[in-house]
């Protein structure tokens, strides 16, 4: 079975959107702040999803969503160059073998983010800015990139029947039951003042779970979002698709909206 | 008054500065961190650019700009000189760039003073109720040598509000703080500010220390998050020092308006 892969297009507005991955749903929402609409310019959120099948033919998932940092440089480029990266490091590097200890994907994702660094340095230094920039907007621009590009965000990999989680920063993850309520274990406090850098790596300790396949049965809804989103978290798992478009739209109209992205995943 | 309103593009922050460009803005004893000195307009000038920067920083969304501040700039002498033509958007600031300014005779800073709150009566009716209330940077290197005492306009202008607090007056002291201090500032990143008029050593000191809003908590609290860490509650939005990092430290408050 070849691999599918669902990534966020940050230059434009997507609606609730719905994919069957295997057994399991997904409905995703991605929406660039006013400011970003007005401006013509990219969101500084991004997503993406990969599914596939594991080496026992069980479903694969590995997901990623991330918030990049407004003052930092180009955070529409941090968080798509992060979200990439951690799809790639739980799919290809983390899941063999499995993890079956938080520690080990603590471990495991900061030695990968350290080791990302001169990817992501490099990257930020090849980004060419358009030429007709003002001198001041350059000279602003040039000082954050030597300060590089930043975002936070929140991870996952379904392998085995064992769900993984990681996150850093100020992103959004919610794990509910089919009630609707939290199953224990997870705690993501947000955090702005940690973050993914792409010349430091890790600023922060990154968080961790791992769910063993008997746990992971009482997980029913896995939710990673941004917080442009924060206003609703509490109803969002059971917002309808049309009462979610309304949400986002409503919050765009407002002049100070975020960008807004969310994974719902229903098993 | 709450101070809380952020910077936005409904809701820009208002900025307005007045620089002392009299002849005296050309000596140079200004030190710098390598431990050489320069002129106190190129320093000034710098630190202006700076906090430009800065805002346009806080600005960027990829490589566009959102209005999120208005700036005027005025520099006076005998004379008030318009140096953007108005009022103008960071985004049109970043087109404009910081022109050089010219240090010459005489030091009007009523003429200067009465010139912000003609611009502050036009613009105020203009402003959304959102609005951070505005704010007047004002850099000077000395005592007035021409017009009257600006005390009074500054008092006026201080009582001008928006429903997020009243007009906010900073003044920066250009030149050797023990003019000013009794205790001159050592280190910025550490300083703890100004409270009291006790520690100033003169008349002129005091009169720039009453035209000096105390500093609302929510720029304390953006302050704190720069690095500058000292400055206490109830301090006076004043500095004074012939510090290059002093220099930066006084212009940063100015682009202390909160943005979330």
């Amino acid at each position: 079975m070849k691999n599918l892969c669902f990534i966020a297009d940050q230059t434009c507005e997507a609606p609730v959107q719905r994919q069957t991955l295997g057994s399991v749903r997904l409905r995703s929402v991605f929406s660039r702040s006013s400011d970003a609409q007005l401006l013509g310019q990219p969101g500084q959120d991004h997503f993406q999803v990969v599914f596939g099948e594991s080496g026992s033919h069980q479903s694969k998932i590995a997901f990623a969503v991330c918030d990049g940092v407004g003052s930092s440089f180009m955070g529409d480029l941090g968080a798509r160059l992060l979200s990439k990266a951690l799809c790639y490091a739980l799919w290809s590097i983390l899941s063999a073998p499995p993890p079956t200890k938080s520690a080990q994907i603590v471990v495991g994702l900061t030695d990968f983010l350290d080791k990302f660094v001169p990817n992501s340095t490099r990257a930020v230094m090849e980004f060419a800015l358009p030429d007709k920039l003002p001198a001041l907007t350059r000279r602003a621009l040039d000082e954050q990139r030597a300060y590089g590009s930043e975002a936070m965000f929140v991870c996952g990999m379904l392998l085995n029947g064992c769900w993984t989680f990681a996150w850093l920063g100020d992103a959004r993850l919610q794990i509910l039951d089919e009630h609707l309520c939290a199953v224990e274990g997870v705690s993501a406090i947000p955090d702005t003042n940690n973050r993914w850098s792409s010349s430091r790596g890790a600023r922060g300790v990154v968080q961790a779970h791992v769910f063993r396949a008997k746990s992971a049965q009482a997980i029913k809804h896995i939710l990673a979002f941004s917080d442009g989103l924060a206003s609703v978290e509490t109803q969002l798992a059971s917002m309808s698709d049309e009462a979610i478009n309304a949400e986002v739209a409503r919050l765009t109209l407002s002049t100070t909206s975020d960008d807004i992205s969310l994974l719902h995943f229903m098993l | 008054m709450p101070y809380i309103a952020t910077a936005n593009r409904k809701t820009p922050a208002l900025l307005i500065y007045l620089l002392d460009c009299s002849g005296s803005m050309n000596e140079p004893d200004i030190k710098l961190a390598d431990g050489s000195s320069a002129t106190r307009m190129s320093v000034a000038l710098k630190a202006i650019e700076d906090i430009i920067i800065r805002m346009i920083q806080l600005s960027t969304r990829g490589t566009a700009i959102s209005p999120r501040y208005r700036i005027g700039v005025f520099a006076y002498t005998s004379q008030v000189i318009d140096i953007l033509g108005g009022i103008k958007s960071i985004d049109e600031v970043a087109q404009l760039g910081i022109p050089d300014l010219e240090a010459q005779n005489l030091t009007n800073t009523e003429a200067a003073f009465l010139k912000a709150e003609q611009v502050l009566q036009a613009e105020i009716p203009r402003l959304d109720p959102g609005s951070p209330a505005p704010l007047i940077c004002h850099m000077t290197d000395g005592e007035i040598t021409m017009g009257g005492d600006p005390s009074p306009v500054a008092e006026r202008i201080m009582q001008m509000a928006v429903p997020d607090g009243r007009v906010l007056i900073e003044n920066i002291f250009v030149g050797p703080s023990a003019h000013l201090l009794r205790h001159p500032t050592i280190e910025a990143k550490d300083w703890s500010g100004l409270t009291s008029s006790d520690e100033l050593v003169d008349e002129y000191a005091r009169r720039l220390f009453n035209m000096s809003s105390p500093l609302p908590d929510g720029y304390r609290t953006v302050m704190h998050e720069m690095g500058y860490r000292g400055l206490q509650a109830g301090a006076r939005m004043m500095f004074a020092g012939n510090d290059q990092a002093l220099l930066k430290m006084a212009f940063a408050m100015s682009s202390a308006t909160p943005t979330r």
